[in-house]
Formats: C-alpha cells, sequence, structure tokens
C-alpha cells in the first residue's frame, strides 16, 4: 500500500489556497523549525463569516496536504463552524494520514485556532479563553533544550 | 536528505537530480511562511 492516500499526495503537489493575503483579518503561525513544520494561516472575515483564507507551510508533504484541506474545509464557513474542526476532521478528509504524521493535521487545527483567536483579540471581541489552548509546540524547543526532543508530540516516540 | 552515488550512476542520472532538487527546493521556499524573512534579513537563521 503507498505510503500517502491520493489525496494527500494531490493537496501536496496542488495546495488549494497557498500564500499570503494583504491586511488579513486575522493571523495564525504555529509549530516550529526544530521540530520540522511550520504553518500560517491568513484570515480575511466579514461578518464572521470566513470571506478568504491563504496558508504558506513550511514542512513535509503530510503538513502541507493538512493545512491546503484545513483551508478548504472552512472556507466560507462561519468562524463558530471553523472552530469546530478537528485535527481528526482534516485527517479523515485527506483519507488518513500515517499514525506518526497525525501531528500535521493538529497543527493545522492549531493554526486555524490561533488565527481566529488573532482575529478576536485584533478587534476586542471576547471569547471563552478555554476554547483556545495554547499551541502544543510554538517555541517550546527554547525552554526544553535539555530534552531530545522539541514538542508534545516529537516526545512520545 | 541523502544522496548516495554509485559507479553505476550516470552523468544523465547526477544532472537529473540537479534538475529535480532545484525545482523542489524552488517550490517549498515558494510556499514557506520563513524564506521571504529569511531572504530579507528580517530573521537571521531558520532555528
Amino acid at each position: 500500500m503507498a505510503l500517502y492516500s491520493e489525496k494527500v499526495m494531490d493537496h501536496f503537489r496542488n495546495p488549494r489556497n497557498i500564500g499570503s493575503i494583504e491586511n488579513p483579518s486575522g493571523v495564525g503561525e504555529v509549530g516550529n523549525a526544530v521540530c520540522g513544520d511550520i504553518m500560517k494561516i491568513y484570515l480575511k472575515i466579514e461578518n464572521d463569516i470566513i470571506e478568504d483564507i491563504k496558508f504558506e507551510t513550511f514542512g513535509c508533504g503530510s503538513a502541507i496536504a493538512s493545512s491546503s484541506m484545513a483551508t478548504e474545509l472552512i472556507k466560507g464557513k462561519a468562524l463558530s463552524e471553523a472552530l469546530e474542526l478537528t485535527n481528526k476532521a482534516v485527517a479523515e478528509a485527506l483519507d488518513g494520514l500515517p499514525a506518526y504524521k497525525m501531528h500535521c493535521s493538529v497543527l493545522a487545527e492549531e493554526a486555524i485556532r490561533a488565527a481566529i483567536k488573532d482575529y478576536y483579540d485584533r478587534n476586542g471581541i471576547d471569547y471563552d479563553r478555554a476554547m483556545f489552548p495554547e499551541p502544543s509546540d510554538v517555541h517550546e524547543h527554547e525552554r526544553e533544550q535539555e530534552e531530545s526532543s522539541c514538542c508534545a508530540d516529537c516526545r512520545g516516540k | 536528505m541523502r544522496l548516495s552515488l554509485t559507479d553505476e550512476a550516470t552523468r544523465e542520472e547526477i544532472d537529473y537530480i540537479i534538475k529535480s532538487v532545484e525545482e523542489v527546493v524552488e517550490y517549498l521556499r515558494s510556499i514557506s511562511p520563513l524564506w521571504k524573512n529569511l531572504e530579507s534579513g528580517k530573521i537571521p537563521h531558520m532555528i
């Protein structure tokens, strides 16, 4: 069996919504270069609807495919719906990811949350802080250089 | 990434991999959130 599904390969080679947005409503960046993945999501929001979404990703094919699929799943959706997007839904939409690549879908979910939180913060919109836990591995390597791994996912290995 | 050569590798194969790596690197840089900042000196290094 192939390592990656056809959908993963398609979104890796032909990513949707690639690029950036000038004057975005919100930006979310998660991950770090030590772990090997950084995802940056740009949102254009009007009336609580994601009118436009773009992403840039530094990382493996699964990371690129996960961010591409995640943007496609929430483009045009209400923020409340976008906040319900889980990493599992991203992985399922890609017809699955290898177990050791599931953290890529986690990053995609976290990047979207971070971008929406940024939008709320910029506009002074109140929100339930419990909805926005700290992304699992942003710059964590700076605090934990003693350890041989850089994020929760890597530590599990 | 590790590229290995054997004495059976041909000049054509070597030219092919050099061209392929160039293309892939250019693509990955074009979708990277870091490359623009590295190039413009906004960040000094990746890590």
